[in-house]
């Protein structure tokens, strides 16, 4: 075979293999009846379902509400935990100061969140977006602050020397070299943001894909419920390809992307 | 040249010591030196006798513990952009090209609109033509370095240090920047002030060679070089100097590079 026929199959073909041989094997034992259509229905039948969902608009208006909430809740989140990883890295008295207070507030899991959300704002958009900006946060928070520690102090003293003052200093030295670390903090933020979305929907909604999932449970439509799950996989995994296109575009400097190929 | 490139640099009864949890460190015992306006000094010492710190503390990055160090009637306390610096690391700023690097030697107070015009000039001096948009780690270690006398010079420094610019380049690419260090001493006329672990090259650029001892750092010997420029490292006088300068670190007895003809 070509040298070239090799690459494209390694690239493209040899990650879909496994996934294609597994749904074959699925589809062929619930043609079978090995596995009862009630709790497992043959791709086919998921397929046929997602298909209804898409022309009818269902399913695009569930994700397009979803979508609207984590885009909200991100940017708050990431904001936040931008500003203050700045403010914490920019003084050690502020660091101590919420020291206590972040260490008891961050290993809560954002689900605890939910009801209390609720109970405070009420059950519509604003809880929802809030859980989503608290599961950003934190992982954006870190990561600013270790991206900013790991600043090369040589690269700093040689702008104290060209008598750069402060904002500059911040601006042209330290943030392009915290933002690998940035971004590692915004891609794991934003698939925290997807998940808590729909843990927030699975517990009360009336939209969304969480809320999809909850409802078709109710009514025992296993086919609607795979097709929600399915359907967060795939836009998670849409999230997380997009991002990393915009990381290897702004980080085109670093030789650790761009030898990842 | 202008008035101020005429000034005398006046190191006076300069000692440095650092503080550490274990104890304290005296780097640098009682430096006295005078350095004429387009001078060329190179230092030679063995590792850890303070070279590095007395670079630093006339760059102003560091102050003096007793002493102190004057350019004309000023006393120099702070960096500024009348001495610029080079480093044994280029210390480029990945994320910016060659001639962002360069420009970002540029001191503020000078206009905007002059800075493509002086970048363009200093890439010219140190022979990066083409090379304007390429990043520092598609540069040869070389290459790199020129970037990093070039960002030294934008500021039009009156006095370059460098604190063993060539150390880590191969042996040919290191006669090669000496060469280049030499044109650009002979056509911008600096002070310029060599630290180097190479005998050779503290012979073939200096018009004084200062031998440094250690523990605690001093000025052991001075020796001036009276030989016509470009020097030719093969003649007796060049072997002269280097053989002075050998017995001076390692005495009468041994003499690992005597050359008696
Ligand atoms: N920032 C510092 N803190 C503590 N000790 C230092 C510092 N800088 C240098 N020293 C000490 O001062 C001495 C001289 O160092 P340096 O000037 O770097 O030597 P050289 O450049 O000649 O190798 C060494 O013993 C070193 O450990
Ligand atoms: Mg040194």
């Amino acid at each position: 075979m070509p040298k070239k026929t090799i690459k494209i199959f390694d690239r493209f073909l040899l990650p879909v293999v496994l996934p294609g041989l597994l749904i074959f094997l699925w589809e062929y034992l619930a043609h079978k009846g090995v596995i009862r259509s009630t709790i497992l229905p043959a791709p086919s039948v998921i397929s046929a379902t997602f298909y209804d969902m898409v022309v009818s608009g269902e399913l695009w208006g569930h994700l397009k509400t979803s979508l609207w909430r984590v885009f909200q809740g991100f940017a708050l989140g990431s904001s936040l935990g931008l500003i203050a990883g700045l403010l914490i890295s920019a003084s050690p008295r502020v660091e101590r100061s919420l020291l206590l207070v972040t260490g008891i507030l961050r290993p809560i899991p954002i689900i605890a969140w939910v009801p209390v959300l609720i109970l405070w704002m009420g059950i519509d958009e604003a809880s929802k977006v809030t859980v989503i900006s608290i599961g950003t946060f934190w992982p954006v928070l870190l990561n600013v602050i270790h991206g900013i520690r790991s600043t090369d102090r040589k690269h700093i003293e040689v702008a104290t020397m060209l008598g750069k003052n402060p904002s500059s200093i911040l601006i042209h030295v330290i943030l392009p070299s915290a933002l690998p670390s940035i971004f590692t903090g915004l891609r794991v933020g934003i698939g925290i943001a997807w998940m808590s979305v729909i843990g927030a929907e699975l517990i009360a909604a009336s939209q969304g894909l969480g809320y999809l999932i909850a409802y078709a449970r109710e009514l025992s439509q296993a086919d609607v419920m795979l097709v929600g799950v399915a359907c967060i996989g795939f836009t998670g995994l849409l999230i997380d390809i997009l991002l990393q296109c915009i990381e290897k575009r702004l980080l085109y400097w670093n030789v650790n992307l761009s030898g990842k190929g | 040249m202008t008035a101020a490139g005429k000034e005398m640099l006046r190191i006076r009864n300069v000692s440095k010591r650092f503080e550490l949890d274990s104890g304290s460190v005296l780097a640098l015992d009682n430096v006295s030196m005078d350095v004429k306006p387009g001078e060329f000094i190179s230092i030679v010492g063995s590792s850890g006798c303070g070279k590095s710190t007395l670079l630093r503390l006339v760059m102003g990055l560091e102050s003096c513990t007793s002493g102190n160090i004057e350019l004309g009637e000023t006393n120099i306390s702070k960096p500024s952009a009348e001495r610029g610096m080079v480093f044994q690391e280029s210390r480029l700023l990945p994320w910016k090209t060659v001639a962002e690097n360069i420009a970002f030697g540029i001191p503020k107070t000078n206009p905007k609109k002059e800075h493509n015009a002086i970048v363009k000039e200093h890439v010219e001096l140190v022979d990066l033509h083409g090379f304007e948009q390429a990043l520092p780690y598609q540069l040869s270690g070389g290459m790199q370095q020129r970037v990093s006398i070039a960002r030294a010079l934008v500021g039009r420094p009156n006095i370059l240090l460098l604190d063993e610019p060539f150390g880590a380049l191969d042996a040919l690419t290191r006669i090669q920047m000496q060469l280049e260090i030499l044109r650009i001493w002979e056509t911008e006329r600096k002070t310029m002030i060599l630290v180097t672990h190479d005998i050779d090259e503290a012979i073939f650029l200096g018009d004084r060679v200062i031998v440094m001892s250690a523990r605690p750092g001093s000025i052991r010997k001075v020796i001036h070089i009276n030989l016509p420029r470009p020097r030719d490292r093969s003649s007796t006088e060049f072997m002269n100097y280097r053989r002075d300068i050998f017995q001076e670190f390692f005495g009468e007895q041994q003499k690992p590079f005597v050359f008696e003809i």
